[in-house]
């Protein structure tokens, strides 16, 4: 796989529309990507495994733990001793056992809390030390891309530059842009 | 055919045949792109990449130069593998991260990371065909990757590119829907 970089991009936005806003072309690509990792379930996203963690607590945070920064989208697996845990709904959790949190062994499975979906919690609770921790999760907005999405990326882009509110405003050359990127989108997947 | 020709013929559809409206470093540029997007869809230009693999999990790059955008089998020297999601397997073996033996099944996690089960004992070549992440065409002497089956295809979707760069909208849905013929997918157009 090739990767470039969003400059790619954003000059090809320049080479279709003369006059393109730099820095605000930039926060719209920034943008976009984003929403991409979240329509297309990670797909854009740079999954990356993590390495080993030296102790187990109840919980573990993607921030501080995984060591992959705030940067992370979303987790997709975690493995500890080589084994895959199984995501289990928290409320199912509590509905199967009003003493879950407390029980110790080898975890099987983890959840997460209600409140912060960066922090999970092991199932059941870790009762050994040292062991090894595997994670894929998928990176926010990488640093770079696969070379292919530049063309469907720019449209897009261009697309939300012609529809925002400024002297470059031209919602019909928009709506086509939105198409056609949508249509390439779909051709590259 | 070379890709000069290609201006030649891109140019009159959108009838600025001397290229008044675009230099041609642009116009290589978007049909680079272009004619990669096509790719991709029709799965014409295929790439054969060879990794080392030593662990369950591999991330894929430019192999041998070549880069891909999707990736259709994995093979060994010995056996096609076959492709599982990798979240089912595992379900079904919650140790696949650390399973030892002769590989026999293969999965992408995201884009690029190749999941290889079991995971073999020493290192092993996996050979990978994919779709081919075709080279950029940067002057008129380089040749058109696509096979000449897909050439008109190639036409009207740079052409669409290139009237919409113009802001020529209202011809673009004819190029659209010769597109559709051409790719014989009719649901191509939203």
């Amino acid at each position: 796989m090739i990767l470039t970089t969003a400059t790619d991009v954003t000059t090809l936005v320049s080479q279709l529309a003369c006059a393109a806003d730099t820095a605000v072309i930039d926060d719209l690509l920034t943008d976009l990507r984003r929403q991409l990792c979240f329509r297309e379930d990670g797909w854009l996203g740079l999954y990356t495994a993590s390495g080993a963690l030296a102790t187990l607590s109840a919980t573990f945070n993607l921030d501080t733990d995984i060591g992959v920064g705030s940067t992370v989208f979303k987790l997709l697996s975690i493995a500890i001793n080589g084994r895959d845990l199984e995501y289990v709904d928290r409320a199912q959790l509590d509905s199967d056992s009003a003493t879950w949190r407390d029980e110790l062994g080898m975890p099987v499975a983890f959840t997460s809390d209600y409140e912060d979906d960066r922090t999970f919690r092991y199932v059941p609770q870790p009762d050994s030390g040292a062991t090894g921790l595997r994670a894929f999760v998928t990176n926010i907005v990488p640093s770079t891309l696969p070379r292919y999405l530049v063309l469907p990326l720019a449209l897009l882009v261009l697309a939300r530059e012609l529809s925002r509110s400024s002297r470059a405003y031209d919602a019909e050359t928009a709506t086509v842009a939105e198409t056609l990127g949508n249509n390439l989108l779909e051709m590259v997947r | 055919m070379l890709a000069s020709e290609f201006r030649t013929l891109i140019l009159e559809r959108i009838r600025d045949p001397y290229g008044d409206s675009i230099t041609d470093a642009v116009l290589y540029s978007i049909l680079s792109h272009t004619q990669r997007v096509l790719n991709a869809k029709v799965e014409a230009v295929m790439a054969s990449l060879s990794y080392a693999v030593t662990a369950p999990v591999t991330t894929l790059g430019a192999a041998g130069g070549a880069g891909f955008i999707r990736i259709k089998g994995v093979s060994t020297s010995d056996r096609t593998l076959m492709r599982m999601d990798w979240r089912a397997l595992a379900r079904e073996d919650p140790f696949w991260l650390t399973r030892i033996g002769t590989p026999y099944i293969w999965d992408l996690v995201g884009h690029r990371l190749l999941v290889i089960y079991p995971t073999p004992l020493a290192s092993t070549s996996v050979t990978v065909e994919a779709v081919r992440d075709l080279d950029a065409v940067t002057a008129g002497t380089d040749t058109i990757a696509l096979p000449s089956a897909h050439v008109a295809a190639l036409l009207d979707l740079t052409e669409q590119v290139l009237l919409l760069r113009q802001r020529v909208l209202a011809p673009i849905k004819g190029a659209a829907e010769a597109l559709n013929r051409n790719l014989g997918q009719a649901a191509y157009q939203r």
